[in-house]
């Protein structure tokens, strides 16, 4: 009886060792990409890959790598010891870091030759391109819109729909819910380091696109370290939290996305919140978050400029995007089925099902949208849409964002001592020769 | 292939010494986890010396083509005022959370629970013991949640006592780690010198009592001396222990507000993963191990000069 389990415990080691060899003769892909809440979907995706290869007779095999926490760290770690993979999601963001490592391979030969690259529209081009090159396929992109309870807003005497067209204006409702409604915070932007990206993508940089911000002169390619557009962001912080229209104590807790917006925004004791537009499907009845009467008492409208025309490029409204895309490692052996297994993956086809499992913003505009939210956002707030600065140096230059709004947060600096301090602490990272400062007026 | 008699083995041929073979055998029994720890404890060490000496980062024109810079990353780190304001942060930390808070309280459960009943034993001992074995987030989770100013559970007690609601995690950083910490590892020391103390025999202070020793003589002269190891092990233990603590803190407070929690363990993630200079980092990760080596050290040279002056 023992031999027996022996005998089987051995098997059981072997046959898996066994089961490469055996596969040999089909060409085998890596692929990495963040887990849950995806990892069905794409799996999924990549099934209908193979099955389609084996149907033309080209057997492929597909290592999968999904970590759910730490994808990134993972993924640079996994091309540090020399075993990344042939083909890899990555968050736009992070393009220029890849291209400076020579991890990632351009694509601009392949998407020129490729007669679906026009169904992608300009932003979705622009995002993962860096020196003119194309680095990776959008898959899926998201945007940020302004949030409110109607029940809280119509409780303080505003009339709906809300629709702002100024920061005045969003003030002006701060101030009336502070005043009749004084169980309810009125406002939440993403603040301080806690809440990381989150406080630059989904708040900062909501402020400063609508004052007409931009952190790389596109002349020199030098950081604007201080300007009046960042003056009028740092400032919009300074006087939401010095006239208690939001409150610092819950950024500072692990979490505050819980208080804020799990419970917060569901729960009708938060106001207004700039939020990305994915919490639609969370506070969906059946969703995780889920606020039972969601289409009663919570709406949306883009988030206005300072003053209508004040936004980057004279726009009324802003929305900031992000966006995951496929990429190939520059080191792979198989380009050619990892081109392949790419354009498979951005088919309008597979971002229809991508947006159906997962959520978010298809990056085609001829992928299907059934979800009408999906539709007015699309509709409503993609032509505001602009993206984050891409640069090598941007991880740490988004950190001192968080940290200035910080520190204006606490009330330990004003908005201009903030916008100096982090003047100088960006010099310290670029260099000096790679600032500028422009006048104030 | 191998025969036995009563001083020497035969083995291949070749007569061995019992001894020899008893050598052997142990060197064959140490080896797998030798191994072990060369691969998964020495090597890296090792390599993160090497490492510090480099200007590797994990992205970037410096990721693949790295080279040797001599003692830059050393000179840069203590230049570095973040730095210093890490090392003191975790000074105040280990001092609060490991001596002040985990042996204090450990060693005192620990005195309290020799003398106390099974049904208490078991109740006090359990309910410390629980917050040593959840995991580590689920512990932020809680303490997040006895923390909160809106609604917190500390905030709730002191509005019930007619006090003023308190910003634990801004105006106070620092010690709410340190209470966390302390909740966290005490149930560690009491174990160590609940066994310690068990392992004393009661006839020891049955004699002392029948000579007159009041219950300070007999902890002095006798619980004090026969648990001198163990406090010696639990020092050493718990301070390492506290040094390398990171998830808890960085979960808790990411170090903040403004870097006034910010131990040496964040600061190190910091540097070596959020900015990716794995060079830096592992600079910084040296110094670390050379101050817990210094403390190990210190402690065992402190303990042996102390007991032996009054043995």
């Amino acid at each position: 009886m023992k031999t027996v389990k022996l005998i089987l415990a051995l098997l059981l080691v072997v046959i898996p060792l066994t089961v490469p060899v055996l596969a040999q003769d089909a060409a085998t892909l890596t692929v990495s990409f963040p887990g849950d809440p995806r990892s069905e979907t794409v799996n999924a995706l990549i099934e209908g890959f193979i099955a389609m290869k084996a149907d033309q007779g080209q057997p492929v095999n597909i290592v999968i790598n999904e970590p759910t926490e730490g994808y990134g760290d993972q993924l640079l770690l996994d091309f540090g010891a020399g075993v990344g993979p042939d083909v890899f999601s990555i968050s736009a963001e992070t393009i220029p870091e890849y291209v400076a490592s020579d991890l990632i391979m351009p694509l601009d030969d392949l998407v020129a030759a490729w007669d679906e690259w026009d169904n992608f529209p300009q932003g979705m081009k622009d995002m993962p391109s860096m020196n003119g090159s194309v680095y990776a396929i959008m898959y899926n992109t998201d945007t940020r819109v302004l949030f409110y309870r109607s029940d809280v807003l119509e409780a303080a005497g505003i009339t709906l729909p809300f629709a702002p067209t100024s920061w005045e204006e969003i003030f002006a409702a701060a101030e009336q819910i502070k005043a009749n409604v004084p169980d309810v915070i009125p406002m939440e932007v993403e603040s301080g380091t806690i809440w990381g990206e989150g406080t630059t993508m989904d708040g900062f940089f909501m402020l400063f696109r609508g004052a007409n911000g931009n952190f790389l002169d596109p002349e020199d390619g030098k950081w604007i370290v201080e300007s009046p557009a960042l003056l009028d962001a740092f400032s919009f912080y300074e006087r939401m939290f010095g006239e208690g229209y939001s409150a610092a104590e819950p950024f500072m807790e692990p979490e505050p996305w819980v208080f804020w917006l799990q419970e917060g925004l569901a729960n009708g004791d938060v106001g207004m919140a700039v939020v990305v537009n994915v919490v639609w499907g969370l506070y969906a009845p059946e969703g995780p978050w889920a606020i039972e009467n969601r289409d009663e008492v919570l709406s949306w409208t883009p988030m206005p400029a300072r003053e209508p025309g004040a936004g980057i490029n004279g726009l009324d409204y802003v929305s900031m995007g992000g966006g995951w895309g496929w990429a190939i490692s520059n080191a792979t052996e198989n380009a050619e089925l990892a081109w392949e297994f790419v354009q498979y993956m951005t088919s309008a086809d597979a971002i229809t099902t991508y947006t159906a499992g997962v959520g978010g913003i298809p990056s085609r505009l001829d992928a299907a949208v059934d979800d009408p939210h999906v539709a007015a956002i699309v509709e409503q707030v993609m032509p505001y849409q602009s993206f984050r600065p891409l640069s090598a140096d941007y991880t740490r230059v988004s950190e001192q964002i968080q940290i200035a709004t910080e520190k204006i947060m606490l009330g330990e600096a004003t908005a201009q001592e903030a916008m100096e301090q982090f003047a100088a602490a960006v010099e310290g990272i670029v260099g000096a020769d790679n600032v500028k400062r422009l006048p104030l007026d | 292939m191998l025969s036995i008699n009563a001083q020497t083995v035969t083995l291949f041929g070749r007569r061995v010494s019992r001894r020899r073979l008893g050598e052997l055998s142990l060197l064959i029994f140490m080896l797998p986890a030798l191994i072990l720890v060369i691969a998964f404890v020495i090597v890296p060490a090792v390599w993160a010396i090497l490492i510090s000496f480099t200007n590797q980062s994990l992205l970037g024109p410096n990721a693949r083509n790295f080279s040797f810079i001599g003692i830059e990353n050393y000179l840069k780190l203590f230049n570095d005022p973040g730095f210093w304001n890490s090392l003191g942060t975790s000074f105040v930390f280990v001092f609060g959370s490991a001596f002040l808070g985990q042996f204090v309280i450990g060693f005192t459960l620990a005195l309290l629970l020799k003398q106390a009943g099974v049904a208490s034993r078991g109740l006090i001992g359990g309910s410390v013991l629980l917050a040593w074995v959840i995991p580590e987030i689920v512990a932020v989770y809680i303490w997040g949640s006895v923390l909160s100013f809106q609604s917190g559970s500390a905030n709730q007690v002191l509005l019930a006592l007619g006090m003023e609601k308190q910003r634990w995690l801004i105006d106070t950083p620092l010690l709410s780690i340190i209470i966390v910490n302390i909740w966290r590892g005490t149930a560690f020391t009491m174990l160590l010198f609940s066994s310690a103390l068990e392992a004393i025999p009661d006839t020891l202070y049955d004699a002392a009592a029948v000579d007159g020793a009041s219950r300070w003589e007999r902890f002095r002269h006798i619980t004090l001396p026969l648990i001198r190891y163990t406090i010696l092990l639990d020092f050493i233990l718990i301070t390492m222990g506290t040094f390398s603590v990171f998830g808890i803190v960085f979960a808790m407070t990411g170090g903040g507000p403004l870097g006034r929690s910010e131990i040496i363990g964040v600061y190190i993630y910091r540097n070596a993963f959020e900015y990716r200079e794995i060079g830096y980092g592992s600079a910084a990760s040296v110094v670390m191990l050379i101050i817990n080596l210094t403390l190990a050290l210190v402690y065992l040279r402190f303990t042996r000069v102390k007991w032996t002056v009054e043995g």
